[in-house]
């Protein structure tokens, strides 16, 4: 025993020397910095940097939680898809609930439809507008295309609307400049296999062009539900071909036009838990287009002309939807006046949807056409030079037929050194979406169905928000990022449940408290080992709402822990060992474990051009009994070659 | 069983380790090392000796120089200190160098367009700055900054520099090596 503790107490003595022995001396030390002060020119044209990376250390000068993805942290995340690339942001719960669909929560409401973020590519919303989700099947957006995925948590509805409730996840994809040359990735594996391939070129001295094209095959997944397991649903093809190109103009003025087409079909019988399976062979496509105009006239000064149609055949049950959307917007950002940085924007969508009436689901009409409008202002003011900011913002959305809804905010942030700190109050509308005051269906409600009942008067879900958070460099290697949310929702919408008539009526009826932090660490350790652990605290309490069954996303009503940890090992410049690893279960005895998720990644490059990648998924695979639906072990093999 | 029980390697091992990690490493004391911030800054302040402004007084004699960078935070440390020096934030009307780095190449383009024909020392952090019209550009080779030089852009703005900095640079007018 007396070994052992020797043992124990000489491995934590090895262990700090060797983490003191890479803190960098150079920083703090007075004498070096006297010494390179005093170098001449041609002496520090010797002087070697350490950490040339300026990535992560950095502070964003935003009044806002948020948690920007890059494309280096998706790949070694070892997510195939970009649904699993969000599993590492704290706050954001995922769930895999088939083979193609996923459940996305931020802060909480986690549910197919009726989700409470706006999901946006290149700015684009891919938030249904009449259903106000999104519809991860027919998306087909390649993971390799990705540049960045920025996660802001928190309602940000003054700058992108009502649909921005919870909070906003924007993907940026890559510009044709970044996508020069020939790129192969084939992935192989348990659960199926995939191959993209994408070719860039310069097509004039400023112009570039990228074009893709990927298809693949998932078998289909197996899912562990109260102990047993559940077939999902099976056969998932998809298809995909798109192109970006980009156009520079006198340096400041950049013109992209980009498209895609995707087609998808799968044998759909869904397991338990999800709503409109069709039990039937199922096939969809989607499609859109996107023009923008960007011009910088400064640091932050600018104006941007975006516009978009998409089109989607999408099927529920055994209802059939055609839905298009046209947009437009345009952003202009003023130099800076005085204190005041002030930025303006005015949009308009225009989307009609046609439905083929199924006998299980339909909808009030055969077709919809609706316009929606909004306008917002945003007065950054400098309240103390380079410290202190106030943020002012209002949009203002309008929908045809109603009345306009104001989406405030303040955001106050204050910038010492290393620091931040932030505050922010918000208040936001949302106007339940047509599927909810439209769609004529049937639930299953605790083992019982209820056939829907149209309600008349539903009203608009409100929102108040207070925000606080706080960012530290502690040194050029530790990053803190922690943040506290206090949420009051009102009139969310619900169900009314009348047991005689078998009869769920949804009412404006769901209102209560959700509130939590964040805490997210980012700590180079050594120079080839990175920790990301987060914590995230989270109490949902709509215990007194009347309602007596909450809605489409429903709140646990509990208050929930979740855990999850990143540790990254850049063994040598060829070999790369990641793990992610996450944990949430309920704080009460309801006991909604998800058990211990574990995900790795093993990378070996053995030329510039050329990856190969072992990635395993669930690797844990034993899940304890409980409602979430964690999926079974997976192993993928994943080929990236340039050339 | 076997020549060492599991205890005694394990210690072996850890005291190996612990030896190894305690010498101090003198390859890295006897060479100096910076932070990227803080290589920056050294070369913004070592450069304004060497460049002559319109009145032939050199940058470093004027007291203090204004220094502006598009993003100061990183670098705001190693201007904090009485060497003539103030770091501030871009837009500064009164600034004698702006610093860009590596921003968004259209944010440089917009700008470099600013302070064009005023005589600003620009210095960037980009392939694409000295086709812009930047005058110094700080290129990272390795672990190291080599120096490239903007000689048209400089004299477009009233500046000269000097022979010493030139003799240590790559030597340019717009992107076309002189």
């Amino acid at each position: 025993m007396i070994r052992l503790r020797l043992a124990v107490v000489a491995l934590l003595l090895s262990l700090l020397v060797m983490l003191t022995g890479n803190t960098p001396c150079f920083a703090g030390d007075t004498d070096v910095a006297a010494e390179l002060e005093n170098l001449d020119l041609e002496e520090l044209l010797q002087v070697e940097m350490v950490s040339p990376s300026e990535r992560k250390q950095s502070l964003e000068n935003i009044a806002g939680s948020y948690t920007i993805l890059t494309a280096e942290d998706i790949k070694r995340s070892g997510a195939t898809n970009i649904p699993d690339a969000l599993r590492t942001v704290p706050g954001v719960m995922v769930t895999r609930t088939d083979t193609d669909k996923w459940a996305i929560g931020l802060r909480g409401f986690s549910g197919v439809f009726n989700s409470k973020q706006l999901i946006l590519i290149d700015n684009r919303p891919i938030t249904s507008p009449y259903f106000k989700g999104v519809i991860w099947s027919n998306q087909g957006l390649p993971i390799q295309l990705v540049k960045r995925i920025e996660v802001i948590r928190g309602p940000w509805t003054s700058l992108w609307g009502s649909e921005s409730f919870n909070g906003v996840i924007n993907i940026i994809t890559k510009t044709s400049a970044e996508m020069q040359g020939t790129q192969s990735v084939t992935t192989g594996g348990t659960d199926g296999a995939s191959q993209f391939l994408r070719h860039g070129d310069r097509i004039a001295e400023n112009g570039t062009l990228a074009v893709y094209a990927k298809g693949g095959y998932e078998s289909g997944k197996n899912f562990r539900i109260k102990d047993h397991t559940e077939k999902g649903s099976k056969n998932w093809a998809t298809g995909s071909t798109g192109f970006r190109t980009d156009w520079l103009n006198a340096y400041t003025d950049q013109f992209s036009f980009q498209g895609q087409l995707s087609a998808s079909s799968i044998d759909e019988k869904s397991p338990p838990g999800n709503r409109f399976s069709s039990n039937n062979d199922k096939e969809e496509y989607s499609g859109y287009t996107q023009f923008l105009w960007d011009r910088k006239t400064g640091v932050n000064s600018g104006m941007q002309f975006r516009t978009s149609y998409t089109r989607a055949a999408t099927t529920l049950e055994d209802m059939d939807v055609i839905s298009n959307t046209v947009d437009a917007e345009f952003v202009y950002s003023a130099e800076k006046l005085g204190a005041h940085l002030m930025t303006f924007g005015l949009g308009g969508r225009y989307f009609w949807d046609s439905f083929s009436q199924g006998q299980k689901v339909s909808v009030a009409n055969d077709n919809i056409y609706k316009l929606d409008f909004s306008g917002f202002a945003k007065d950054k003011i400098t309240l103390i030079n380079d410290k202190l900011f106030l943020t002012l913002g209002l949009k203002l959305d309008y929908t045809e037929g109603q009345n306009l809804a104001p989406q405030p905010t303040a955001r106050l942030l204050y910038t010492e050194g290393t620091e931040e700190y932030w505050l922010a109050l918000s208040h936001a509308n949302r106007r339940p979406g047509n599927w909810v005051r439209e769609g004529n269906y049937k639930i299953r409600i605790r083992d019982r169905e209820y056939q829907i009942n149209v309600p008349n008067n539903l009203e608009t879900e409100n929102l108040t928000s207070i925000e606080a958070g706080f960012r530290k460099l502690f040194s050029e290697n530790i990053k803190l990022d922690l943040s506290f949310y206090f949420n009051s929702y009102d009139k969310m919408v619900s169900f009314e449940l009348n047991d005689d008539k078998n009869i769920a009526t949804p009412t404006s009826a769901l209102s209560g408290l959700t509130y939590g932090t964040e805490l997210v660490l980012d700590w180079k350790v050594l120079s080839w080992f990175t920790l990301r652990p987060s914590v995230d605290l989270a109490n949902q309490d709509f215990s007194k709402s009347t309602a007596n069954i909450p809605g489409f996303s429903p709140p646990v009503n509990s208050p929930i822990y979740s855990l999850k940890l990143q540790a990254l090992f850049t063994i040598s410049e060829e070999w790369e060992f990641d793990l992610f690893s996450s944990y949430l279960n309920t704080m009460d005895d309801k006991n909604l474990s998800t058990g211990f998720g574990l995900d790795a990644r093993l990378a070996w490059t053995p030329r510039n051009d050329l990856a190969i990648e072992l990635i395993g998924n669930n690797l844990l695979g034993s899940v304890s009994d409980g409602d979430f639906i964690p999926t079974e072990p997976s192993c993928t093999l994943r080929l990236t070659w340039d050339f | 069983m076997g020549f060492l029980k599991p205890h005694k390697m394990l210690a072996i091992i850890l005291a190996t380790l612990f030896m190894v990690y305690s010498i101090p490493s003198v390859t890295a004391q006897a060479r100096l090392r910076a932070t990227q911030p803080q290589l920056q800054a050294l070369f913004i302040k070592k450069i304004t000796k060497y460049v002559l402004r319109p009145d032939e007084r050199r940058i470093s004699a004027i007291r203090p120089v204004t220094v502006a960078a598009i993003r100061p935070r990183p670098m705001a440390r190693f201007f904090n200190r009485p060497d003539g020096f103030r770091l501030t934030r871009w837009p500064s009307a009164d600034c004698d160098v702006l610093f860009i780095g590596n921003v968004n190449p259209r944010i440089m383009a917009a700008v470099l367009n600013k302070v064009k024909g005023k005589p600003i020392l620009t210095i960037g952090r980009s392939p694409e700055f000295l086709k812009m019209g930047g005058m110094i550009n700080l290129v990272q080779t390795g672990p190291r900054f080599k120096l490239q030089v903007n000689v048209c852009a400089a004299r477009e703005a009233g500046l000269t520099i000097s022979s010493k900095l030139l003799k240590l640079s790559e030597i340019y007018c717009g992107e076309t090596p002189q």
